[in-house]
């Protein structure tokens, strides 16, 4: 695993202008996601866990929201100032996102075909039957059974599961090095809720694995296999795409052609999610998000087992668990999240945390902790790490 | 029904036996169907849809069952059906010793609640989920929670106020607001409004439908506890329907698993959560993610194949059968009936197999 992170956030700051003053949803945010890396963002409604990313994909209309401080660099390229046109060629390609609500982000007048051929016919001008062998692989990989039958038919005739995995395997069509799942399964049920979780988990590793011979039909790992010139045919979207051939099964001549295949990236993924449980199966790495920053970020041992900032204790404290005693009171985080709007310059947390200070009305905690394990809280100033 | 009957969970089947004092609610063979139009363009059948289909549990004074099940599988319908919102198509529902599926009366051709239902829906009431659609948008606060003391004209509007701002209180509002419209507020101050508005008539039992799903986490704990201690201070008797089993065990006593209409395991808490014996509860207890990644990534889990199927056309024999992990041929082909084995009830041809 290479260093050199695919995305790397600093100092986002998005804000909304608005009728009732300037909401300042995220204010300060700095991340970075390595390659094959899964980042959980962990936070409540409000906390700016959904801007940051809208805003790394550029999907926030400008205006209202604007960017007042903070870099984003994708694959060494900037994306907050970039022109739309290079951003367009970055999304659905190198970084895709999948939405809470299958059913209102699936448009419901296009047979899932077509949605999911369409990122190929716009990012690597495959013809419609390249797209749609590409599309039968995708959607079998994501576990749809029948897949040749299920392109014909549109969302309103799948169940939500299979919605979820049409998301997913749209996102996943050109291979991004970058995805992002936006509360993947909080519209679905519990059961439902462990496939996602388990498909998303497996695509991911299947991608960041040094093997990656396995799934259906013949994946190899890209460039070399590539050169190797499958079928003698060249690849058809660059470099990084690799071909395997298939065989057209037509009663006359049957002929081999070539349709570029999902070229294979490590990917990374960034979950976020409301849900602690989740990230604990998931993530390598957490950050918790409040009123727009992030107060603590660990890697995923550390921060269930050593949490540093209150917050992040309060909510594993207040999760109701398979293990806690039950009949008994959970412990609770008193009060409200504020309001963005009208924010101080002290730390947003305090009139909820039970460690509060005269100093945290002041100004908000820079980091006490360290570089790997940022904490943003007074009460960490001076202890050891 | 077999089984011995001194043990409490047989007692709970054979509903009519008078050997301990009457339950708060019985409910026996309840089944709920409607109707639906067959998909087809041409296709002029009425089918029906059964959306809970046998369900019999009993519910002590003062003690809370939870609910639990994904959506479709009839939890909330049961609840539903249980207050008479909807009129149950066959079974019992017993409140307090009456029976209340036959206080429906007729008409103007229309099923509609008789004066002795509508009474008795003071000592019935209901919490919902989505404390943005419960809420009349048009109506203040104070309005909200006083509907139903005016309703049953209850004390003139001196005491109604006194009333309104004694129960805003006690749910952990500040009364000064009470102006103010459903809107002003957060989905987790909506829901103390919601939960004032049940509790303003003094209630014995009260069905809370969701209650804390559509809340955010830190404020799911709040409202959890808010209800555990009404139920406390005021003698409360709830069913509490959720998907959430953490949640549903944090507050029951007794657990009901619902799969395609159907109670598949009911029991004690502990026994439900700690020893599973339905294949069903079994995979609800493995999806529920622990907060903890090193359990978490050791736990073995076997996820679900497939989805619920259309409660349109059940699956033979026992309904949970093609997602089972653990199926036999006979389990397509014979129906399961609730049976005691160890110490609660299960629906599964395959528990108790050594």
């Amino acid at each position: 695993m290479s260093a050199e992170p695919v995305l790397s956030v600093r100092d986002l700051c998005v804000y909304f202008r608005t009728e009732v003053g300037v909401v300042k949803a995220v204010d300060g945010v700095s991340f970075d996601v390595l390659p094959g890396e899964v980042l959980g963002i962990v936070g409540e409604s409000g906390s700016g866990k959904s801007v940051t990313n809208l805003a790394v994909m550029g999907l926030l209309p400008r205006p209202p929201a604007y960017f007042p401080r903070g870099a984003v660099h994708f694959a060494g390229r900037s994306l907050l100032d970039a022109p739309d046109r290079e951003l367009r060629s970055l999304r659905g390609r190198r970084m895709a996102m999948v939405f809470q609500d299958p059913m209102s982000s699936l448009n419901p007048y296009l047979t899932i075909e077509r949605q999911l051929t369409e990122v190929l016919e716009v990012h690597e001008s495959l013809s419609r039957r390249q797209a749609r062998v590409r599309a039968v692989d995708m959607l079998a990989r994501v576990g749809i059974s029948d897949p040749e039958r299920r392109l014909d038919a549109y969302p309103h005739e799948l169940s939500g599961g299979m919605r979820q995995r049409v998301m997913i395997a749209i996102a996943l069509m050109c291979g991004p090095e970058l995805l992002i799942a936006d509360e993947p399964t909080t519209a679905v049920d519990v059961t439902i809720q462990a496939q996602i979780l388990a498909l998303i988990r497996d695509l991911q590793r299947d991608r960041s694995s040094a093997d990656r011979t396995s799934v259906v039909g013949a994946r190899r790992s890209s460039p070399e296999v590539a050169q190797a010139g499958q079928g003698g045919v060249a690849p058809a979207a660059g470099a990084t795409v690799s071909t395997v051939p298939t065989v057209s099964i037509s009663p006359t001549t049957p002929t081999v052609s070539t349709v570029p295949t999902t070229p294979l990236r490590p990917m990374s993924v960034i979950l976020i999610t409301h849900d602690l449980g989740v990230v604990a199966g998931m993530a390598d790495r957490v950050a918790v998000m409040y009123a727009g920053r992030i107060v603590e970020a660990a890697d995923t041992e550390t921060l269930f087992a050593k949490p540093r900032h209150p917050y992040t204790r309060a909510l594993l404290q207040s999760m109701p668990r398979l293990d806690s005693p039950p009949g008994q009171p959970l412990a609770t985080i008193p009060g409200l999240p504020p309001d963005l709007s009208n924010l101080d310059a002290g730390c947003p947390f305090r009139p909820r945390c039970p460690l509060a200070m005269p100093k945290c009305a002041e100004s908000y905690p820079p980091n006490f902790g360290t570089v790997e394990h940022p904490v943003h809280c007074f009460a960490e100033e001076g202890l050891q790490p | 029904m077999s089984g011995d009957p001194t043990t409490p969970a047989s007692a709970a089947q054979s509903g009519s036996r008078p050997a301990r004092p009457e339950p708060l609610l019985t409910v026996e063979d309840l089944t709920v169907t409607f109707p639906v139009k067959a998909q087809g363009l041409f296709d002029r059948r009425k089918l029906e849809l059964r959306a809970v289909d046998g369900v019999s549990l009993r519910l002590a004074r003062g003690k809370t069952l939870g609910l639990v099940g994904e959506s479709g599988c009839g939890k909330s319908t049961t609840g539903r059906a249980i207050l008479q919102f909807i009129e149950p198509r066959r079974g019992s529902v017993r409140f307090d010793g009456v029976e209340l599926t036959t206080l429906w009366r007729k008409r103007f051709g229309a099923r509609i609640w008789g004066r002795e239902l509508r009474d008795l829906r003071r000592r019935m009431q209901m919490i919902f989920q989505d404390p943005y659609g419960s809420l009349n948008p048009r109506m203040t606060v104070e309005d909200i929670v006083a509907e139903p003391l005016r309703t049953f004209r209850v004390g003139d509007a001196t005491q109604i106020k006194k009333r309104v701002i004694e129960l805003l209180v006690r749910v952990g509002m500040d009364p000064r607001y009470r102006a103010r419209y459903p809107h002003e507020f957060s989905g987790g101050q909506r829901q103390r409004v919601g939960i004032a508005r049940a509790l303003a008539l003094n209630p014995e039992l009260v069905i809370c439908d969701e209650p804390i799903s559509a809340l955010d986490v830190s404020i799911q704990a709040q409202i959890l506890n808010l209800l555990m201690e009404l139920k406390r201070e005021f003698g409360l008797t709830y069913v509490f329907i959720a998907h959430d089993l953490a949640a549903v065990r944090q507050i029951s006593d007794q657990i009901a698993v619902m799969y395609l209409g159907e109670i598949v395991e009911i029991g004690d808490r502990d026994r439900i959560c700690d020893r599973p014996l339905h294949p069903y509860t079994r995979s609800l207890i493995q999806a529920v993610p622990v907060p903890d990644p090193v359990r978490e990534r050791s736990r073995v889990k076997l996820p679900l194949r497939g989805e619920v199927p259309s409660p349109l056309a059940p699956p033979s024999g026992c309904r949970f059968h093609p997602r089972c992990p653990i199926a036999i041929e006979r389990c397509s082909v014979e129906h399961p009936v609730l049976r005691v084995v160890e110490d609660r009830e299960v629906a599964c041809h395959r528990a108790g197999e050594a």
